[in-house]
Parts: C-alpha cells; sequence; structure tokens
C-alpha cells in the first residue's frame, strides 16, 4: 500500500488543506488525496460489504466514490464533521451511497475512471473471521480503519527500515512494539543480532519512539486539529477493544 | 496484509487477534503500548515553557565556531543544542544556560568557577565538558555529544529488567565516586540526566548545573529526585544527596514508579532478590547519616546482590519463587550504637569541659595577678628564670589542647561519627590531669568494638559542610595574641619608669606575641586555602582571610619604621637640602611604602580569598614600579 511516488509535500499535511487544495484542482494534492483514500479504502469496502451489498456492487461504490471525492468542486458542499477524515469519509461514503451511486456508477462501470487497483480478495478474507458478528457496520468500520493506520504506519517503518539496510533488524525488533519492556527478551536478542544487549534497549527504543512518531503523524494527517491526536488514538483503542 | 494463522494469540494481551493484524502483531497492544509511552512524556516532562526557545537558526552567528544542526530539547537548565565543530569535525552538544541571567555578574563568576571545576571531571562515565563562555550575553557550554538516549525515554517504555536495573548502577557509583573526591556534587541526578550511548554505556550529564542554574536560592535539582536535606537547609547537603537520587533512580528503574512517602518493597511488586530491598532503603533513608557513605560503597552492595540476583534467577527457573508475606516497610535498622559509647563520650566531654575551666582560672589567675600589681604569685612569676616561664606557658597551652582534643573526641565518640578523633581524644584524656581512668574506660570501648558505628570517612572532606577548624584554631591564637599583648602592656606598665634592674625580659613579651601571631596567620593561611580547595564543604572563609592577614599587616609596621627611620638619617646626615629635595625625597618614599604595603596587602588578601592574582593593570604596576625605583634611585644618590 505504500507508494514510493507519494508526493512528499503532502506528506504531513492534513486532510482538510489537501481537500481544500483538491478542490482548487491542484494535481499534486489530488495525488496526496487518493494516496490518503488509497489507505483506507478497505474499512469503506468492507462497511459497503456489511451494508448487504454484492462484491460487484461494493467495489463499484468505492471506486466510484474515490473517484468522486477526487473531482474537483464536489467536496465543497459536504460537512466537515468535526475534522476527522474517518468520520469525513465514512459520512461522504453514506452520503455517496445513498444519493449519487444510482445514478453515476452505472455510467462509470467498466469506464476509465477507477483511481484505485483494489484488492478485492485480500479486502473479502478478513471478513470471514466475523460471521456472527452483532456489531454496527459502523463501529466495524472504525476497526478496520484502525487497523487500516497500524498497518500502514507499520509498512511506512518497515520501509524506512530497509532503506535504511536494517531490514533484519526491524523483523527481529518489531515485536518489541506490543510488549511491555519488562517482557522483551533484551539478551536473547542480543545474541540473535549479535550486538550488545545495552546497544538493544537503545534500539528498541528508538523503533518505538520512531513507531510513535510515524503513528502520531498518520493521524494527525486524518485529522484538521493536530491537538487532537490523542483523542483520535484513544478512540481507535476503544474501537479495538470492544471487540470481546 | 500479512496472512497468518486466524488462531493467533497475542503474547501480551493473551486475546485473539485478527487475522488481518498488520504485520502479525496484535493492533490493540500496539494502540496501547504508543498511548502508555505518550501518556508518560505527558507525564514526566516539565511544563512546557512559555517560550520557544531560539531555533538553531537564530543562535548561528552567535557560535561561529559550530555548525549548529538541530535544538534537541529544552530543560530546567536551558536549551540544548546539536551541533558540528568545524575545526576538530567532531559532533557536540551545546547548552544555553540561563537566558535570563544575562548581565548578572554574580551569576557569571559563578559561572566560570563552576565550569572549570567541571572541566577536570575527566571520566568515562561522564559526559565531557569541552568548552564554556559567554556570547552575547549567553551562557553556554560545550559538551561531548553522545549518540544515545537517556535513562527517561527507557522508564517510558516501562520498567526496566532486574538485572538491567541494577547493572545501571556501577558505572554511575563509579563516575560519582570521581567526582565526589573532587568535592563535586552532581545534586541533581536523575533519568533525564543518565544517557545511554548506542553501545549501551551510561554517561552521567550535567555535572554541577544543578548548584550553578539554583545559586541565587531557585530551586536546584528535581523534586522527586531529591534528598529531604535538599528541600530544607540547602547548605548541609552534600554526596549524600546523590546517593539518594540514585536510590530513587533504581527503585524506579526496578518498579517503573517512584517511591512515595512509603513505598512498597521493590521485592513486593517485582521478582527481585529481598537483598535489593534492604539497598534501596538504605540508599532512600531520610537521614544522610544512615545512607550509603559513599557511592563506592553503594556500588559494591549492588554488585554482591547483582550476583545473588543471578543466582536466584537460576533458583527461580528451577522452582517457582516463593510468595512473600506482604511486610509493612521498616525503617533501616539503626547501626549499632551500645549505650557505653554515649557514656563515655558524655564522660570525655565533661572531663574535657572541666580541664578547659581549670586552664581558664589559671589564666585568669595570671592576668588578675598581672593586674593587681604588689602581689606575691606576680612577684613569683616575674622572677621566673626563662625556661622555667616557657614551661608554664607550655603547660597551659598543652593543657589546653588536651582539653579540646577530649572534648572532640568525645563529641565523635557520643554521635558514633569519626573513629579517628574518638580515639584521638581518648588519648588526650588519659593524658589529662584527671582524665585517666575515663580515658581508659573509653579506650577500651573503642578498641573492643569495631562495629561500623564510625563513618568511616567522618573526617575527610566530603563530610558534610562544617565550619573550618582551622579557621578556628588561627582565631583561637590571635585571642592569645592579643591577651599577650595585653600582658605586655600591663608588665611594662607596672614597672614604669624602667630602670636598668628591673627591665622586663624582651623574651618575656615578644615571644608570647610573635609566637601566637605567627601560629595564628599560619593556620588562617592554612584553613584559607583548605576552604578554597573544599569546594564549599568547609565554610569560615572571612575568618580565616582576617587571621591570616595579620602577619602581612604587622609586617607594615617594620616598613613603616625602615622608611621613617631612612627618612630621618637622611635628613639628619645632610640638613642641607632645599624644600624641593625635601619634598621629593618625602614623597617619593611616603607613596613608595604606600605601594608597597598596598600591593603587598592587596596580594595576600587576594590569594587567600581565592580571587585572581592577575587583577593589576599593567598602569598601575608600572606607576608603583617608577615610584619605588625613584625612590631606591634618589636615596642612593642622596646617600652618596
Amino acid at each position: 500500500m505504500s507508494d514510493s511516488t507519494q508526493p512528499t509535500a503532502f506528506l504531513t499535511t492534513r486532510w482538510t488543506l489537501i481537500v481544500d487544495a483538491v478542490s482548487g484542482n491542484d494535481a499534486v494534492a489530488r495525488d496526496a488525496l487518493s494516496l490518503l483514500a488509497g489507505t483506507y479504502w478497505l474499512p469503506l469496502y468492507r462497511y459497503a460489504r456489511r451494508k448487504n451489498k454484492s462484491r460487484e456492487d461494493a467495489e463499484d461504490l468505492v471506486q466510484g466514490f474515490l473517484a468522486h471525492l477526487l473531482e474537483p468542486h464536489c467536496l465543497q458542499e459536504l460537512d466537515r464533521s468535526h475534522g476527522r477524515f474517518r468520520a469525513f469519509l465514512l459520512a461522504s461514503f453514506n452520503h455517496w451511497m445513498i444519493n449519487d451511486w444510482k445514478h453515476s456508477i452505472r455510467q462509470k462501470r467498466g469506464g476509465p475512471e477507477r483511481p484505485l487497483s483494489l484488492d478485492i480478495d485480500s479486502a473479502e478474507s478478513g471478513m470471514k473471521i466475523d460471521p456472527a458478528d452483532h456489531r454496527s457496520p459502523d463501529r466495524l468500520f472504525d476497526r478496520e480503519w484502525a487497523l487500516a493506520l497500524l498497518d500502514k504506519v507499520l509498512v511506512n517503518l518497515e520501509a524506512a527500515f530497509n532503506s535504511e539496510g536494517n531490514a533484519v533488524q526491524f523483523s527481529k525488533l518489531r515485536s518489541c512494539l506490543t510488549s511491555a519492556s519488562a517482557r522483551i527478551p533484551y539478551s536473547s536478542l542480543a545474541t540473535e543480532l549479535g550486538i550488545s544487549e545495552g546497544a538493544v534497549r537503545v534500539a528498541v527504543h528508538r523503533l518505538r519512539k520512531r513507531y510513535r512518531a510515524q503513528l502520531e503523524a498518520e493521524v494527525a494527517r486524518t485529522l484538521s486539529n493536530p491537538q487532537a491526536v490523542e483523542d483520535e488514538l484513544h478512540s481507535l483503542f476503544a474501537a479495538l477493544s470492544n471487540e470481546t | 496484509m500479512t496472512e497468518s494463522n486466524p488462531n493467533q494469540i497475542c503474547p501480551d494481551c493473551g486475546a485473539t487477534m485478527p487475522d488481518d493484524s498488520p504485520q502479525d502483531l496484535c493492533p490493540k497492544c500496539l494502540l496501547r503500548q504508543a498511548l502508555e509511552s505518550r501518556t508518560l512524556v505527558d507525564d514526566g516532562s516539565p511544563s512546557a515553557p512559555s517560550t520557544q526557545p531560539p531555533s538553531p537558526h537564530e543562535i548561528a552567528d552567535k557560535f561561529p565556531g559550530f555548525e549548529i544542526t538541530e535544538c534537541l530539547g529544552r530543560g530546567g537548565m536551558g536549551v540544548v543544542y546539536k551541533a558540528r565543530q568545524k575545526s576538530l569535525g567532531r559532533w557536540v552538544t551545546i547548552k544555553i544556560l540561563a537566558p535570563e541571567r544575562v548581565g548578572d555578574a554574580r551569576f557569571s563568576e559563578r559561572f566560570a568557577e563552576e565550569a572549570q571545576i567541571l572541566a577536570r571531571l575527566a571520566h568515562p562515565n561522564i559526559v565531557t565538558v569541552f568548552d564554556y563562555g559567554e556570547t552575547d550575553g549567553l551562557y553556554y557550554i560545550v559538551m561531548e555529544f553522545v549518540d544515545g538516549v537517556n535513562l527517561r525515554d527507557l522508564l517510558r517504555d516501562g520498567k526496566l529488567d532486574p538485572t538491567q536495573a541494577l547493572g545501571i548502577v556501577p558505572p554511575i557509583c563509579e563516575a560519582l565516586q570521581f567526582a565526589h573526591d573532587k568535592g563535586i556534587v552532581h545534586r541533581d541526578i536523575k533519568p533525564e540526566n543518565l544517557l545511554l550511548d548506542r553501545d549501551g554505556r551510561i554517561k552521567i550529564a550535567d555535572f554541577g548545573i544543578a548548584s550553578l542554574v539554583g545559586v541565587n536560592g531557585d530551586p536546584a535539582g528535581t523534586p522527586p529526585y531529591m534528598a529531604p536535606e535538599q528541600g530544607t537547609r540547602s547548605q548541609a547537603t552534600d554526596h549524600r544527596a546523590d546517593i539518594y537520587a540514585l536510590g530513587v533512580v533504581l527503585y524506579e528503574a526496578l518498579t517503573g514508579e517512584r517511591p512515595g512517602e512509603s513505598f512498597q518493597l521493590p521485592s513486593q511488586k517485582v521478582h527481585v532478590d529481598v537483598s535489593i530491598d534492604d539497598i534501596v532503603i538504605r540508599a532512600l533513608n531520610r537521614d544522610p547519616e544512615r545512607r550509603y557513605h559513599t557511592a563506592d560503597e553503594f556500588r559494591k552492595v549492588i554488585e554482591k546482590a547483582t550476583a545473588a540476583q543471578t543466582r536466584g534467577d537460576v533458583d527461580a527457573d528451577a522452582s517457582p519463587a516463593p510468595v512473600k508475606p506482604n511486610a509493612p516497610l521498616v525503617p533501616n535498622p539503626a547501626p549499632l550504637d551500645p549505650i557505653v559509647f554515649r557514656i563515655a563520650g558524655f564522660l570525655m566531654i565533661a572531663i574535657g569541659i572541666i580541664q578547659v575551666l581549670a586552664v581558664s582560672v589559671n589564666v585568669g589567675n595570671f592576668i588578675y595577678f598581672l593586674s593587681g600589681a604588689e602581689n606575691g604569685f606576680f612577684a613569683e612569676f616575674l622572677s621566673m628564670t626563662e625556661p622555667a616561664f616557657i614551661w608554664f606557658s607550655a603547660k597551659w597551652l598543652i593543657s589546653a589542647s588536651l582539653a579540646v582534643i577530649t572534648i572532640v573526641g568525645g563529641t565523635h565518640l557520643l554521635k558514633g561519627k569519626s573513629r579517628k578523633w574518638a580515639l584521638a581524644g581518648a588519648i588526650a584524656c588519659c593524658l589529662s590531669t584527671w582524665g585517666l581512668v575515663i580515658g581508659v574506660v573509653a579506650l577500651v570501648v573503642l578498641l573492643s568494638n569495631t562495629s561500623e558505628v564510625f563513618d568511616p570517612i567522618g573526617n575527610t572532606p566530603h563530610n558534610q559542610r562544617r565550619i573550618s577548624r582551622l579557621a578556628i584554631a588561627a582565631t583561637g591564637f590571635h585571642v592569645l595574641l592579643l591577651l599577650c599583648l595585653a600582658a605586655g602592656i600591663f608588665v611594662v606598665q607596672s614597672r614604669y619608669p624602667i630602670t636598668a634592674g628591673k627591665a622586663p625580659s624582651v623574651f618575656l613579651i615578644a615571644f608570647p606575641v610573635l609566637f601566637s601571631a605567627a601560629t595564628g596567620s599560619i593556620l588562617g593561611w592554612r584553613a584559607a586555602i583548605q576552604i578554597r580547595k573544599s569546594e564549599g564543604k568547609l565554610y569560615g572563609k572571612r575568618l580565616a582571610v582576617v587571621t591570616g592577614m595579620v602577619v602581612p599587616s604587622l609586617l607594615v609596621i617594620p616598613l613603616v619604621a625602615i622608611g621613617a627611620g631612612s627618612l630621618k638619617e637622611l635628613f639628619a646626615s645632610s640638613p642641607q637640602f632645599d624644600d624641593a629635595t625635601a619634598l621629593i625625597v618625602g614623597t617619593t618614599t611616603v607613596s613608595s611604602i604606600g605601594a608597597i604595603a598596598f600591593l603587598g596587602l592587596r596580594t595576600c588578601f587576594r590569594y587567600l580569598a581565592g580571587k585572581p592574582l592577575q587583577c593589576y593593570s599593567k598602569r598601575i604596576l608600572s606607576v608603583a614600579g617608577i615610584l619605588v625605583g625613584l625612590w631606591i634611585v634618589s636615596g642612593t644618590l642622596l646617600w652618596v
């Protein structure tokens, strides 16, 4: 999902600015928005599927919606939903499903305007584990959103480590991202990596710090107010915690 | 999304992981860790400063020799920048201290003093100071750049493994001992100041900066890590405050929490050997006397406990650790202090006081009889031969010294402080007139018990801040000097007019006066040097300076006498001088004497007060030199 051609100018720009730029028909901003949408299309697809759409319909809906999203002048009238891209995307998608798709999707189906190549098989696979799920599609959307966001962060992190030639270190240390410090087997990691225990501690700390920074940056991009990162993290955590 | 086994269980929270978990990591734990560490960041960091620190770009032109790359952070002590020293191509850290102190002369002086002390701290576990200075009113210190993280960063991720936590203490102790031996106390040991480099080596940063920034009575140190005595009497803190702070750091590293007023023992919270509990309790004792006396002592017990811990871990692998009862926190048991010690000490002090009283009565008698002229004792005293007089003076000087040593030794015995002093006191007690029995008892008590009642460093320089004993002794000798002068005046007066048969012995008056003056000044001189070297552990500097200045001041008298004498001689030998010559000779003589006296006294004073001696401008020195030269030349010419 990570893209080496991502427009760096928008890498850390808040989504509202991107949307405003898209409204102004800025090509770079369009790429940035499509990248942002590319990260989070999967929760939308599954949301549509849970709304009892067929695979084909769901795919059409998502593709059509994203194409619509990238069109200039079509975003201005939409509710910004208190500055959260997550809420904005879901609200817009709902809006799209109810009003627009019947009219526009038929024309667009099979047409050239398919902004993303969607891996529908992979998107379907995640649906198998919650057969008897009584939670609302909205809640599940949030949960999948969180998963997509974390995946994006980890993929970015891995790419960054790979580009620095530290792929092995990342693969060995990434499990430390979930563990409490006391549970991390520093000494065995040190042996595996062939560095001192102190160096492992420092490396783990740096990994965590980078992970945190990436996570916060990624979350901040989906908010219009960067101060709300903490709240957004809490609500994502809550969305993940509700599943048991 | 990585495909994985749908039944995978998260090893951290035990929940079933969704099969679309990112990178096979439990998403819940991923977020929880991020949230927890965020909370800790907010918790541990100082409140955000109201003003933004200047950006690297803004201060770049103030440091032309450096290429300032980034601002590493801002703490209570100032702002830290990462920079590259262009000349040597090395990375350094530049710390800009207290921007609000710009133009504060006292701070400036103190800053230079402290930085010079810090520059002497060359130790592998202490961040090296390369340079310091002031540029455009910004006080800065250039330090070694440590590429790594600080312990606070590591603790943000939660507590450390016990072996790791214990492992950080010995190198810190070594570095602290090194600094304490030089009389330097850190005063702000905390996780933020303990840096770990990429090889896992630990280094202490910000030595002495706490006391520097806190010079105007601002709080020096960081409250949770401050020893109780730091909060109350700042002058009474010593190296044991660092030991307390390190105790807090150790507790936090072991348990992930800071110890509160009453804290749970580490072994109740994490799997550590019980011996660690005792170590932590002792290091965290509210009474500095009951903490580890030195960082080295702390290090040794930690190393011993680490060995035990490693053994314990092996045992624990074989069999489950026994469940420990929830014992309440007991204060550290007091070191052995048998009542005999106290009684013996008390008796020694009593004997000493009696001795002092006896000596005072003798001296009082002496002075009384000196003043009440026609008296048998006085007559007898005056008729003393010189050896008899010396014996008489020596006898009461010796008894006075014995009494003082007895009292000091008794105090040490009573408080269980210094074994050396207690022994000296007991011996002095044996030698005094009425103290033999008590002295012997005290000696027996001392020699039969070698327990750790005695502070092994009780009389080393990095004990608690105290008054310089040498300065007190110097003052004592000058009081004696005054008494001798008074006595001398009485003696001379009582025989006035002096006739050949009744002339008092010059030795009788001059010897005690000169002896007391010289001894007092030498002691004062020594005391001043000792106080300066003690780096703030001793006080009484003014007393030392005044006592040390007595002899140099007295030396002005012969100098004036020489000047006056030479003038008198000159005018007597050549009475034909006209007024102009007389004026020139008189002025040069008086001003030369004045200049020599002034420069000499000022130099002595500055030396004693520990101020730099290069204080004279070339102009003053050349004027003084010309005056003296003129005096010598004119004097010689006229003489010839």
